[in-house]
């Protein structure tokens, strides 16, 4: 290379770096809360792997919740048959009573009547 | 004691404004200085500013604190890359004088319309290696490049500078 070629580059290489080297116009820390200022406003964008994972988990539990109900609800209301109230045996009122008939109860449910009959019979009756 | 790089790149991932505030103010010179290069003096400082935004928003992406510097670099390179193409460098000009008049003025002038003339990639290296005095290597890690590449740039803009201030117009 000539030498009056590698001093024009010189040259140029000096201006270059005093020019290069000048300082911003902002300074550092008032660029520093600028950009807090805008960067506060700003949300990072979900990363995409907890979009996919949130889309696969609604897809998941839509896909459950439509196996579950396809055949109708799985909760119907089932019809309970409800049964008469078994009378107590206060509420039952007894046919009027012989003398010689007792009425004992064995349970709720289960009314016993003994016949008595005079001792020249030698048996009673039950029914 | 002041907090190393790395923990303020950490806790900037975690959201910290803070903490990036801190890294903006480590690197905002030499970000502005390299942007200035590429996109000329008015633009310089948004386009850094545009990509600091957007490093803030892709930080979670970032997977070695240590390489925050190189990384941040190359978003302010490919955002500046990204405006040259859209707008014209600053103070470029058809009539380039031979060489810088007197004054750091008209100096200045004159490295800004010799850089209009340079393709952006040009502007960049040629940035890094007379005003940062960096090598090829690490030019190359910077902007992501190749050593080779680094030079092959820097070549093509030294003969290009080197015809405008003969005087052809290329």
């Amino acid at each position: 290379m000539k030498d009056s070629d590698t001093n024009k580059r010189s040259s140029f290489d000096r201006h270059l770096k005093a020019w290069g080297r000048r300082p911003p116009k902002t300074p550092p820390a008032a660029a520093a809360r600028h950009i807090r200022g805008r960067i506060k406003e700003v949300s990072r964008p979900l990363p995409l792997w907890r979009l996919a994972a949130a889309a696969v988990l609604v897809l998941a539990f839509s896909s459950a919740l439509w196996l579950v109900f396809k055949n109708g609800h799985p909760y119907a209301p089932v019809d309970i048959l409800v049964s008469t109230p078994t009378p107590s045996p206060q509420a039952f009122e007894p046919p009027p009573l012989d003398d010689n008939v007792v009425l004992w109860w064995l349970d709720s449910d289960t009314p016993v009547y003994f016949v008595l009959s005079p001792p020249e019979n030698g048996q009673g009756e039950t029914q | 004691m002041e907090e190393s790089q790395s923990s303020l790149v950490l806790k900037a991932r975690e959201g910290d404004t803070e903490a990036y505030g801190k890294l903006v103010e480590l690197h905002w010179e030499r970000l502005v200085r390299l942007s200035r290069s590429m996109v000329g003096e008015s633009t310089a400082e948004d386009a850094v500013q545009d990509s600091l935004i957007a490093a803030w928003k892709k930080l979670d992406k970032l997977n070695n604190p240590e390489s925050f510097k190189a990384w941040l670099t190359r978003i302010v390179y490919r955002r500046c890359l990204w405006w040259s193409r859209r707008r014209r460098f600053d103070d470029a000009v058809d009539d380039l004088p031979e060489s810088a008049q007197a004054g750091d003025a008209e100096s200045g002038i004159w490295v800004e319309q010799a850089l209009s003339r340079l393709a952006p990639r040009q502007r960049a290296v040629l940035h890094l290696t007379v005003v940062e005095d960096l090598t090829d290597s690490e030019i190359g890690g910077l902007l992501g490049i190749a050593a080779g590449s680094v030079r092959a740039h820097r070549r093509r803009a030294r003969e290009k500078l080197e015809s405008l201030v003969e005087g052809g117009k290329r």
